[in-house]
């Protein structure tokens, strides 16, 4: 399939009044194919949303070039540019008392005359948008009357009524609670399946990247280390390397992200298997290591009876029955280290 | 797909009335028609609503001196009135979207001060031969000389303040600092007063005041080609405003030109507001509170729209700020620019109040 986007030798940054330009990451050499969509990772001020914005040509980059489609992003300009490409922003739109219909119209301004008046074909479009991401019960309410959610999917109708083959998101899942997040991926996720359209999107939900990305562009000081499918990037360690920080490890089994608490002791826990799962996630929690079977040491037995659990917690000279987690952590808890 | 159709024409259509966009400016028509009449009729002398139309299509009255007094004096004033109050609310509601500010407008951004110091220019420096009687009397030429001066004083601290604007991003800091340049504007052209012959000062007081009734009906014909030629150039700059609505960098990625856009945003603005403010001095508030007052009545923030509706509504405020200038049944008369800050001020409040804050009202 056709390349939608390469970049090559393209370093960004901003240029200063005084002196030599700040440069934030490059040179970066990537590609991007039709069809395809790419979640941009990585930790915080690497220059995620300078790229995006490099790419979307609102700033100038510092050296190399930009091909949108086989063209050179220097030499594209105004309305040609803008039917290349669409983006989603995170600056909120606060001004203007607009129907989401209204907003997502001007998605149309790159096609129509100096008026702004919308043909058949502009109101297809935009209907054919606000199908795609089901906002049909959206389409009189003004924006201020909009949720977080619901104005991000306005915001994506919009870049889709501009009808580009390229779209990009900066953090279009922050703010939002977690169904509205899946909702956002899943829907970009479709687009990019069926209309072939090319979608970067940058954003901080590691594990709903990993599992929605075609690929994944890992962002780290200074360059993109890291482009690939998302499992390759786990197998291989770069995704815990990138992220991990002192108290911080990335679980490869289980795919997340793990708070380490230095340890205390060691304790088995037996029973019903969902209890033990959530049982041990509490423990380790607290800064111990689970072990799966009776031994010498501290141990909890996990009884779930008529829907209701109860945790039994023996150790060489006690005996104690707990009927919650909240319970049983209280006690185990670590003492101050004064006492 | 038919659905989403049909819903464009009824989100089209609904404001707080409840009544379709264009009984709302039929209705304003009429208003602005009825204001017109009476605004005609008024003055030290007091000419019946039936007599000013019969003079008006041209018909004769019994009183022969009405015939001089409609066509030379009122006709003029009335129409720079309609035109002044159009003008001046477009201007504000251009300032409004390309600052993204709901509080800028011609006065409180200092463009009338800029424009009053061309006017001083022109009325302080040239000594006794250019005071407001002489250009006057120079007629066609003295006119484009005022025009051109304010015009280009105003463009000047319009432009001042766009480049301060792309480093204030913060709104209240951009508008006080407008407020600032607009004083020491005002400042500049106190000390030139200070130096000036006591003449020269006493005609550049009596256009600060305002005035409806400066523009001569030799003048008349070019304040209303530059005039209409600024508010075509505004209603063609309806697409781009509205781009701006989302913001600059939305704006470019939908293929707008923010340089030429500005750039054209300052010229129609600065001959707008310069050309009024040159012909009738300074007039507050119109340019501010108009926008506002047509954005609540007509509950959109589309420009294709609120262009002809703020330029229909400033028409309005203006006659009606005339009318009650005139004091009705007295002989004399207020300035203009007291009324109109006497009935601006409380609509900026009323919106203020009305939506809790001016961002979702604009």
């Amino acid at each position: 399939m056709d390349k939608a986007l390469e970049i090559s030798k393209l370093e960004i940054g901003y240029p200063q009044r005084k002196g030599a330009p700040v440069k934030v990451a490059g040179p970066i050499d990537i590609a991007l194919e039709q069809g395809e969509l790419i979640c941009l990772l990585g930790p915080n001020g690497v220059g995620k949303t300078t790229l995006l914005r490099t790419i979307a040509g609102i700033q100038e980059p510092l050296h190399g070039t930009v091909l949108l489609m086989q063209q050179k992003l220097s030499a594209v300009r105004g309305k040609d540019l803008a039917k290349l490409l669409s983006v989603v922003l995170t600056e909120r739109i606060s001004y203007g008392n607009l129907t989401s219909y209204e907003l997502i119209s001007f998605g149309r301004t790159p096609y129509t005359g100096w008026f702004g008046n919308l043909n058949s074909d502009d109101k297809r479009k935009i209907a054919k948008a606000i199908e795609s991401t089901n906002i049909q019960h959206l389409v009189h309410k003004s924006i201020h009357k909009l949720s977080d959610g619901e104005l991000q999917k306005v915001m994506i109708a919009r870049a889709l009524a501009q009808d580009t083959p390229i779209i990009l998101l900066d953090e279009p899942t922050a703010h939002l609670d977690i169904p509205n997040r899946i909702d956002i991926i899943r829907l970009l996720r479709k687009l990019a399946r069926e209309t072939g359209k090319a979608i970067i999107m940058s954003t901080h939900e590691l594990d709903l990247a990993l599992q929605a990305a075609d690929k994944i562009w890992l962002m780290t000081v200074e360059n993109i280390t890291f482009s690939g499918a998302p499992e390759d990037l786990v197998l291989n360690d770069v995704f815990g390397n990138a992220f991990t920080k002192e108290g911080i490890e990335y679980d490869k089994s289980h795919g997340i992200f793990k708070v380490v608490e230095p340890h205390c002791a060691e304790i088995g826990i037996t029973g019903d298997e969902v209890g033990v799962f959530w049982t041990k996630r509490a423990m380790e929690r607290l800064g111990y290591t689970v072990v799966n079977d009776e031994g010498e040491y501290d141990f909890i037995k996990i009884n779930h009876l008529d829907n209701k659990w109860s945790w039994s917690y023996s150790s060489k000279n006690e005996k104690r029955i707990y009927t919650s987690i909240a319970a049983l952590t209280d006690f185990l808890k670590p003492k101050g280290g004064h006492s | 797909m038919t659905n989403s159709e049909n819903h464009i024409a009824t989100t089209n259509q609904t404001n707080p009335f409840g009544l379709s966009r264009s009984i709302l400016f039929g209705i304003s028509i009429a208003v602005l028609a009825m204001l017109f009449l009476v605004d005609l009729g008024l003055g030290s002398v007091s000419i019946p609503p039936v007599d000013v139309l019969k003079l008006l299509s041209g018909q004769q009255v019994e009183n022969e001196l009405w015939h001089k007094i409609v066509y030379m004096i009122r006709l003029p004033k009335s129409i720079t009135a309609v035109l002044a109050g159009g003008a001046l609310a477009v201007a504000g509601l251009q300032m409004q979207t390309l600052f993204r500010n709901p509080l800028a407008g011609p006065s409180v951004l200092g463009i009338t001060a800029g424009a009053s110091l061309g006017v001083a220019l022109v009325m302080l420096t040239t000594g006794g031969v250019a005071s407001i009687y002489t250009i006057r009397q120079l007629g066609m030429a003295g006119s484009w000389l005022i025009v051109i001066a304010s015009a280009t004083g105003s463009g000047l601290v319009m432009a001042l303040i766009l480049m301060l604007s792309a480093r204030i991003k913060d709104n209240i800091s951009l508008l006080i600092v407008g407020i600032m340049i607009g004083n020491i504007t005002i400042s500049i052209v106190s000390i030139w007063q200070y130096f000036s012959a006591p003449e020269q000062i006493q005609d550049y007081l009596m256009w600060t005041f305002g005035s409806l009734g400066g523009v001569t009906s030799s003048q008349l014909s070019i304040f209303i080609g530059i005039i209409s030629i600024g508010l075509i150039m505004a209603f063609i700059g309806s697409k781009p405003l509205n781009t701006l609505l989302l913001g600059e960098n939305y704006a470019r990625s939908l293929g707008l030109n923010i340089k030429l856009t500005r750039i054209y945003l300052i010229v129609t603005t600065s001959i707008l507001a310069g050309t009024v403010t040159g012909f009738s001095g300074p007039i507050a508030f119109v340019g501010i509170a108009v926008p506002h007052l047509s954005r609540s009545l007509l509950g959109t923030s589309d420009h294709r729209v609120l262009i002809p509706a703020t330029m229909v509504l400033g028409a309005i405020l203006m006659l009606f700020c005339d009318i009650i200038a005139q004091l009705p049944g007295s002989q004399i008369s207020l300035p203009i620019n007291a009324i109109t800050a006497l009935l601006g001020s409380p609509v900026v409040v009323w919106v203020i109040l009305k939506n809790r804050n001016l961002r979702t009202a604009f």
